[in-house]
């Protein structure tokens, strides 16, 4: 890939963008039967573990990219070992990625129509977007963000006025731990979108007020998130929010406005593929990326076949009901984000400092060495 | 080349219906549903739809509504033997009324609304009512060849305007009945002799999803201000200087939880209620407007005070006052919550009404 392809600004679009799917998908079910009213309150206090994770992700990309960091902080035997590690989930992320998205498309058609055809068509586009140009596909992002930003706040307008604020309060202190536990779920939920700081290294200024662009952007998508929560659970309440398996769509499915339209699901139903593109978009990209970076000597040019292929076909045969299914379910999925966006980050952060003051220690000694053997010649 | 004269050739294999795609239907052939009537019978559901006069496509439009009725095991299987019933493809996805007979009511509505919640063509949009003394499939053929799609469309534009009883939509019932265990539904009934139009009668207040009874005149009118919704209606007041005619445009109730010892005792409800004089021979004097203003206070108490001796009664607080009540009180609706129900029923109602005259 070239460097220095994308803004700051195309790779955060992206990051919302890819994160708003999985965040329809999974916060509901994950949320709800723990915190219940108190779903909307567990999403905007992930926010400082979301701004943490992005800082430590950021800290590890550094000027080189995440991948790049890593092989030469650690060495290329535990560098390619953690490469690996986050390459693997990220296939499983995007597995999961095709196969939510083409049972929403087969959903939206009253299951009139075959899983294989929008799996297979899904995974043509995805393999076509993968294959191409990163800042093409970072404009396109931009896009993706606005038509989904759009879509969503007209449905989240026009149900705001019905939304009751006792579906939302009171809130006790002693639903503390479930809070902390349910904010710890949302952060895994915004954490599918961890592998956009593989791509920083194709950002082309990663110096200029990065602080300040990740806290505005971070804490804004985040409270965005929060409120669309508390709209949702203002108009459906906790428990026929609960067992609905989309809130979201359900809602859009009962706005409209007299005399202009009625009916506006499938419409953001179609939108929302824009939000599987973007994230499955960024999980190839990011895998070039460390793909690049673990086997320099190799062509990144197959990289896109192998992830769209797998997933595609893991999709395709993926039975309900088998172990891998339970293994690809919200929790793990949540839970995985949170080891590898938060936990594994700050261990490595520690790692790589440590690294880096041994080796300045070793070069002040060489230098103090050199020094010595100069004064005592 | 080859490249790209295979995608054509791929492509044109999807446009023989070589695809996963759904399979496309023209919108003249099919019957589009607009008011959907549920009864129970014996044991097994019954549905009845109707398309509306202009419902069944832009060729067949000015027909005669299509109504069409079907019984199953269960309310999917009703909907799915109506498809057989007809020469065209039978769509729910436009339903927006959805009638229910007062025998399910009785029995339960829980299936019927989980299934507007579920099903892919319904939604929780469509607006509900519930059919006083008759079934709902009887509503449904009540409208002959123009439909009721017309007049319920009217009850509910009003209703939403203020000048009928409140209309009410699936997902909002569903919704009261999961969170606060009881909810209100607006009644109808049909008219008698040859006039078998649709006509208000209250609401049907409904608890662990079947219906408890109904509320009407006063006690309707006195759910409303609980509701903090002004009804539609003009009081007639005989004052010493004469008759006036006073309609009421806004009314706000805000309860509070009277506690004892950490323990819910009172229900404290304060109704501020605003009147216009819509009749009246000349400006009021002094005395005659506190005249007015008692005789009004009097009157909606003694109504407030009918209305929620009658909830009490069902233990049903369908409106929602005790979570309104403890809105910013965890602590107590934390103590008070599960078994508020019964709480609901026992508490002393201590009821201030403040009416205020325009003129």
């Amino acid at each position: 890939m070239k460097r220095g392809e994308i803004s700051r600004t195309q790779l955060t679009a992206l990051f919302w963008a890819g994160v708003l799917a999985p965040a329809g998908e999974l916060l509901p079910g994950l949320l709800l039967p723990l915190t219940e009213k108190g779903s909307w309150l567990s999403v905007a206090l992930a926010a400082p573990l979301v701004l943490a994770g992005g800082w430590l992700m950021g800290r590890l990309a550094g000027t080189k990219g995440v991948a790049r960091n890593l092989m030469e902080k650690l060495g290329p035997i535990v560098g390619r070992g953690i490469i690996l590690l986050y390459m693997v989930w990220a296939q499983v992320l995007l597995t999961w990625n095709l196969r939510a998205s083409a049972r929403r498309l087969l959903a939206s058609g009253d299951r009139d129509g075959s899983l294989w055809f929008f799996l297979l068509a899904l995974a043509g586009v995805l393999l076509w977007i993968g294959r191409g140009n990163l800042g093409a596909f970072a404009r396109a992002g931009q896009f993706f963000l606005a038509a989904l930003l759009a879509a969503a706040l007209v449905v989240l307008a026009l149900s705001v006025i019905q939304a009751r604020p006792e579906r939302l309060l009171p809130i006790s202190w002693r639903e503390g731990p479930e809070l902390a536990r349910g904010a710890l779920d949302a952060a895994g939920v915004v954490g599918w979108g961890l592998f956009a700081a593989f791509l920083l290294e194709e950002v082309q200024d990663r110096t200029e007020k990065k602080g300040w662009h990740w806290v505005f952007w971070g804490l804004g998508g985040i409270l965005l998130l929060a409120t669309a929560q508390a709209i949702i659970l203002g108009n459906l309440g906790a428990g026929l929010a609960a067992k609905l398996e989309n809130p979201f769509f359900a809602l859009a499915k009962s706005v409209g406005v007299e005399g202009a339209f009625q009916r506006v699901e499938s419409i953001i139903s179609s939108l929302w593929i824009f939000s599987d593109l973007a994230m499955g978009g960024v999980l190839i990209f990011a895998m070039r990326s460390m793909a690049a970076a673990a086997l320099p000597q190799k062509s990144e040019v197959w990289i896109p076949w192998i992830c769209v292929g797998f997933a595609a076909g893991a999709s395709l045969f993926l039975s309900p009901g088998t172990a891998l299914e339970a293994l690809m379910s919200g929790e793990t999925i949540s839970r995985g984000n949170v080891i590898l966006g938060l936990v594994l980050p700050g261990v490595l952060c520690l790692l790589v400092k440590g690294t880096d003051s041994a080796k300045g220690r070793s070069i002040s000694c060489e230098k103090k060495g050199g020094q010595g053997a100069d004064i005592g010649g | 080349m080859r490249g790209i004269l295979a995608v054509i050739l791929a492509g044109s294999l999807l446009l023989t219906g070589c695809s996963g795609l759904p399979t496309s239907r023209e919108m003249g052939d099919m019957a589009l549903l607009r008011t959907m009537g549920v009864d129970s019978a014996s044991g097994a559901v019954e549905v009845t739809g109707s398309t509306g006069p202009r419902a069944r496509g832009l060729q067949a439009e000015g027909e005669p509504a299509l109504v069409l009725s079907a019984q199953g095991e269960s309310l999917s299987a009703a909907c799915l033997a109506m498809q057989g019933l007809s020469d065209n493809y039978v769509f729910f996805g436009y339903v927006d009324q959805l009638l229910l007979g007062e025998g399910l009511a009785k029995s339960g509505v829980m299936p019927v609304l989980d299934y507007f919640a579920r099903d892919t063509e319904l939604g929780l949009g469509a607006q509900l009512w519930l059919v006083k003394d008759s079934t709902a499939g009887n509503a449904v053929e009540s409208g002959g060849e123009e439909g009721i799609e017309g007049r319920l469309a009217t009850l509910q534009t009003d209703g939403k305007l203020g000048v009928a009883a409140i209309s009410r939509t699936v997902g909002e019932v569903y919704t009261d009945l999961m969170e606060l265990g009881s909810a209100f539904v607006p009644a109808v009934v049909c008219g008698e002799g040859d006039d078998t139009s649709l006509m208000e009668a209250g609401y049907g207040v409904l608890k662990d999803g079947s219906l408890l009874g109904y509320l009407e005149g006063e006690d309707a009118r006195g759910l409303e201000i609980l509701k903090s919704r002004a009804p539609a209606e003009v009081l007639t007041l005989e004052l010493r200087e004469g008759q006036v005619s006073a309609g009421v445009i806004s009314a706000s109730t805000v309860p509070t939880i009277l506690l004892r010892e950490e323990e819910p005792v009172g229900l404290e409800l304060k109704c501020l209620v605003e009147v216009e004089l819509t009749e009246y021979s000349r400006p009021l004097s002094k005395e005659t407007r506190e005249e007015c203003t008692a005789f009004l206070e009097e009157k909606l108490l003694r109504r407030l005070e009918s209305t929620l001796d009658r909830l009490q009664g069902w233990k049903a607080d369908c409106v929602g006052l005790g979570i309104q009540a403890a809105l910013f009180r965890p602590e107590m609706w934390n103590r008070a919550e599960d078994t508020w129900a019964d709480w609901f029923s026992r508490l002393e109602p201590e009821i201030h009404v403040k009416v205020t005259v325009h003129e």
